[in-house]
């Protein structure tokens, strides 16, 4: 049981890496979008052509200017989740640092139960009504000639919380058995738990952001 | 009788001229009108949400009521742009007059009802300007390629002259008109945009503002909400609502004159549209109307309400006032 | 049990700060605390009656609205980007490099360099997330390698980074003059000079620490291919060349009117690009990695957002924001007394509190009534020859820039100084954040002088006018 633990663990830190990574290689359009609307701001020729063609369905300046933040909103939504299993969030570990393994697994844990966890489950309950919401209503730009569609971008909301939301379980099974399992399983737990195991020394050379294996 | 406690959202923050105190004074009156047992909480914009989406908030009760326009809300549903102004449309006078005796009124109740929302009319504003440009526009070709900050159904309408509409940050507004990033803007009534500093950078500022010839603003207020009220206090909010109109709208046409002079003062070149621009403007906006109508079904159904009260109303409106 | 009840009625918001400099401490990732603590209150707030289950939707749409569906915030990712990638194909190393043997004679000049490009960085963007992790990724490790002191390198990179919300263009500036109903235009330059003016004496400072404290801030030792001018010229083409192309296409497509400063942070990332290509650097791998670590730092960016955004609201709903306006009114104080007790205020929401959320509890209620004072500030401000009006608006406007200078050290001010939180996200893990606070502190020292200053001497915000 405790092995399926890590076995679990493992697939949900991959489903928060898979889409971690995909959603970071957004931020290449998002710089191309701002490239090309800036330039044929400026450019007139371009800007009217494109105006009187079929383009102007995909290429108005107002609907560019709103893909920008979508693309943006989808990249920090889908590395939520990844960002926590990394390591990447911030910490205030001034007094936590001095305590031993054990005690942080027991702080993370505890933590993990009575914050994270229950604040994540009401991001994810409620993304359920906004997105659904947004559906019903067949919900658009209020600009009028932005993107249609709404409920798309707002469901990376939910789909975020969600990924959020199972690295906060597969860490939590790793501790359930950093703590309660056997000697064995204890070091292979130990190894997945950053936040726990590694004295930041240890960690030096990692900088924020790479991805573990 | 319970006190009863509301969370309001105001979507104009307090300081703004006209528009702006008027949820605050919606609090005070209710509050004294019932001895204090019907207590208002205003928040400015961005305390709950942010200033203009306010709607979803509404419907799921997480604030009891919102002080804004419906113009706001055309994301949801955009038949809502017809209930706070169209291009073209009527002003202040035939507007009320559509909504309290042509069934604009309860085609609006309708639309909000879907989404646990009970709506009322709280508020009219006069005439917007024109617009901000910062060279003057003389023909229509002086508008191809021109960057406009322009929002809704008129942004549509500027589009098929070949500008093109922007959408940037309202934050940014300010210093890309200064820049030249944008060439205009048009945001609301002069006393208003003052406030934006427009008239600082953009010294052409152009009549009549076609575009939205009066804006009416709304209180939308949780269904819930609305329903746990006794008779005593929902007529008590709909009587503050009605003397907020009035007060609204005298404020909002006495506060523009001083304003106008100030900016002229500054340099401002106070501009009319030519006939011909109008007349263009209006034929466009009848494309863009084709569409819209065709594309929404409540839209098609507003439309043709209002519609045909306007070609009654004419019959007396032609007539009665002196052109 | 019904004293009980009615205490926590009335204070339950004041126990939120204590909650949270408790849990802070725990070492748990701050957003996920601000946003767990959040719920417990609300739930308690529930209990006692003064909240609705429904209330909680806004943490959803809060987050929405404040991360997600804000045009100007496109400028974290692309500006994270662009630090990143000038850090991985070098251009960033090599211009510290540059300018530490040309400053090797000046104290502390490597630091300087750091504030100059911090300074020149806001000019570009008024985006606090944006302008410190770049200019953590870009500068740090610099300082670091060349055995700073860990403390004033996190100093200044903080500090100096903290001026673009200060220096036009700037999101506050904007809220704040509409919340004020003052001219955007007036406020962005009358704060212009209070804003060189706390980069210099962030400059004073730092040469006055190396040259009485040399340890924290040694001189460079040069390399033997970095002496002789033919090899020094190299150097400067090398290591210069890129970054000028660079600040030119940032600061010229805002200047030349092409782009607003968040698309130019677009063009900023763009022209990074083309850089790392010019070196050779760009590869696929080296593409991906700079991918990754954009979107993980945004993501701890932004998850902050999410905490701090439904913390605030529970604090608001729990009428939390009414204990320090009851507290204020109880005073019942008149001009200097009352505006000397906001900045006190201020300055201590801004240990737990963003901008924003102060602006909202205090502006709204309070520059009336400092606007009511007018006359009476007049002559200390030398304008009591000016019809009313224009007192009135000259004295809103010195108020704003005084409590803008202390919101932007609410970025700087432990325990919660968002700064420092984005500052340690894109910092080497061996900075610890214990420096980071202790590393602060002459910085804020300076903020408050810098806030001394202004009120008595408002000449410095109206000489631009
Ligand atoms: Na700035
Ligand atoms: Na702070």
């Amino acid at each position: 049981m405790m092995r399926s633990f890590l076995a679990a663990s493992d697939i949900l830190e991959r489903i928060c890496a898979f889409f971690g990574r995909v959603g970071s290689w957004l931020i290449i359009p998002l710089i191309l979008i701002i490239v090309y609307d800036v330039v044929t701001r400026k450019i007139i020729f371009i800007q009217q052509f494109v105006m009187n063609s079929w383009l102007y369905d995909f290429l108005s300046p107002t609907k560019l200017q709103e893909m920008e933040w979508h693309l943006h909103a989808v990249i920090f939504l889908l590395a939520y989740g990844l960002a926590y299993l990394n390591g990447t969030h911030v910490r205030v570990d001034i007094w936590r640092e001095r305590q031993s393994e054990r005690r942080r697994g027991w702080l993370e844990l505890i933590a993990l139960l009575v914050l994270a966890i229950p604040y994540c489950g009401v991001l994810i309950y409620q993304s359920w009504f906004f997105v659904e919401k947004s559906f019903l209503q067949g919900e658009g730009s209020p600009a009028m000639t932005g993107l249609p569609h709404r409920w798309i971008i707002k469901s990376f909301l939910l789909i975020g919380a969600a990924l959020l939301m199972a690295s906060l379980l597969s860490t939590l099974m790793r501790l359930a058995v950093y703590l309660f399992g056997s000697s064995v399983l204890r070091q292979e737990a130990l190894q997945r738990l950053d936040m726990v195991g590694h004295p930041p020394e240890a960690a030096d050379e990692a900088k924020p952001g790479e991805v573990s294996p | 009788q319970e006190r009863v406690r509301w969370r309001v959202h105001s979507a104009y923050a307090q300081a703004m001229p006209i528009a702006g105190p008027t949820a605050w004074n919606i609090a005070e009156d209710v509050e004294t009108l019932t001895d204090g047992n019907f207590d208002i909480r205003v928040f400015e914009p961005g305390a709950i949400v942010a200033g203009t989406q306010y709607y979803d908030a509404v419907s799921e009760g997480a604030v009891d009521a919102a002080y804004g326009s419906p113009g706001f809300n055309v994301g949801k549903n955009s038949a809502y742009a017809f209930f706070a102004a169209v291009p073209f449309g009527p002003g202040a006078g035939e507007m009320l007059a559509w909504l309290r005796h042509g069934g604009g009124l309860e085609l609006a109740q309708e639309f909000y009802a879907r989404d646990n929302i009970h709506m009322l009319p709280c508020g009219i504003l006069p005439p917007e300007s024109g617009g901000w440009f910062r060279k003057e526009i003389k023909t229509l070709e002086d508008l191809r390629g021109i960057k406009m900050r322009f929002l809704g159904l008129g942004a549509k309408v500027m589009e098929e002259f070949g500008v093109s509409t922007q959408l940037l940050a309202p934050g940014e507004v300010y210093q890309a008109l200064e820049l030249g990033t944008l060439d205009g803007a048009e945001q609301s009534v002069p006393s208003i945009d003052r406030g934006l500093g427009f008239y600082q950078i953009a010294k052409f500022n152009y009549f009549p503002g076609w575009h939205q010839q009066s804006t009416v603003q709304e209180l939308l207020i949780n269904k819930d909400s609305w329903d746990k009220l006794s008779d005593s206090q929902k007529r008590t909010v709909e009587l503050t609502c009605e003397s907020a109109l009035v007060q609204q709208f005298a404020d909002g046409e006495a506060g523009q004159y001083e304003i106008m002079q100030q900016n002229e003062a500054d340099g401002v070149a106070t501009m009319e549209w030519p006939q011909e621009m109008l007349d263009a403007f209006r034929t466009a906006w009848e494309k863009v109307l084709d569409a819209e109508t065709g594309a929404n079904a409540d839209s098609a159904r507003v439309w043709e309400s209002l519609a045909a009260f306007r070609e009654n109303y004419k019959v007396w409106g032609e007539r009665a006032y002196l052109k | 049990m019904t004293a009980i009840y009615n205490h926590l009625y009335d204070y339950l918001g004041g126990y939120m700060f204590v909650a949270l400099a408790l849990c802070v401490f725990t070492g748990f990732p701050v957003g996920l605390v601000l946003g767990g603590l959040a719920l417990l209150f609300a739930l308690g707030g529930i209990g006692l009656g003064v909240m609705h289950t429904s209330e909680l939707y806004l943490f959803v749409e809060r987050l929405w609205q404040t991360a997600a569906n804000n045009q100007i915030l496109v400028a974290v990712p692309c500006f994270i980007f662009m630090g990143i990638m000038l850090e991985q194909s070098q251009v960033a190393s090599n211009l510290l490099r540059v300018l530490q043997v040309l400053l090797r004679r000046v104290p502390g000049g490597l630091a300087l360099a750091v504030t100059l490009l911090g300074t020149i960085l806001a000019a570009t963007t008024g985006i606090i997330g944006a302008s410190v992790v770049m200019l953590t990724m870009m500068a740090l490790p610099a300082m670091i390698a060349q055995k700073y002191d860990v403390r004033l390198g996190t100093g200044t990179v903080a500090a100096s980074a903290t001026l673009g919300i200060l220096l036009p263009p700037s999101v506050m500036l904007v809220m704040m003059a509409d919340l004020m109903a003052i001219s955007v235009g007036d406020l962005f330059l009358a704060a212009i000079l209070p804003g060189l003016m706390l980069a210099f004496l962030y400059c004073v400072y730092i040469v006055s620490i190396a040259a009485f404290r040399p340890e924290k801030a040694p001189p460079v030792e040069r390399a033997d291919d970095e002496i002789g001018v033919a090899n020094l010229i190299g150097m400067v083409v090398k290591g210069f060349l890129p970054i000028v192309f660079l600040i030119s296409l940032v600061l010229g497509s805002i200047f030349a009117g092409w782009a607003t400063p968040t698309e130019a942070s677009g063009i900023g990332a763009f022209g990074a690009i083309l850089l790392a290509w010019f070196n050779g650097k760009l590869t696929r791998a080296s593409l991906d990695k700079v991918c990754m670590q954009t979107a993980l730092t945004s993501a701890m960016i932004f998850l902050i957002f999410a905490g701090a955004t439904a913390f605030s609201y529970v604090f608001r709903a729990l009428y939390g924001e009414d204990l320090i306006l009851d507290f204020i009114a109880w005073m019942g104080l008149t001009h200097w007394s009352l505006l000397f007790l906001l900045m006190v205020v201020i300055f201590l929401l801004g240990f737990f509190f963003d901008w924003l959320e102060i602006t909202l509890i205090i502006l709204p209620v309070f520059a009336p009534i400092i606007a009511s004072f007018a006359p009476d500030f007049a002559p200390a401000l030398g304008i009591e020859h000016l019809p009313a009006a224009d007192q009135r608006s000259l004295v809103l406007l010195w108020f704003a820039i005084l409590v803008s200078v202390n919101l932007q050290t609410s970025f700087l001010t432990p325990p919660f100084g968002f700064a420092l939180f984005f500052l340690k996200g894109a910092a080497p893990r061996s900075v610890k954040i214990g420096d980071i606070y202790r590393g602060i502190m002459p910085f804020v020292g300076i903020q408050l002088f810098g806030v001394l200053l202004l009120a008595l001497f408002p000449a410095i915000v109206f000489f631009l006018l």
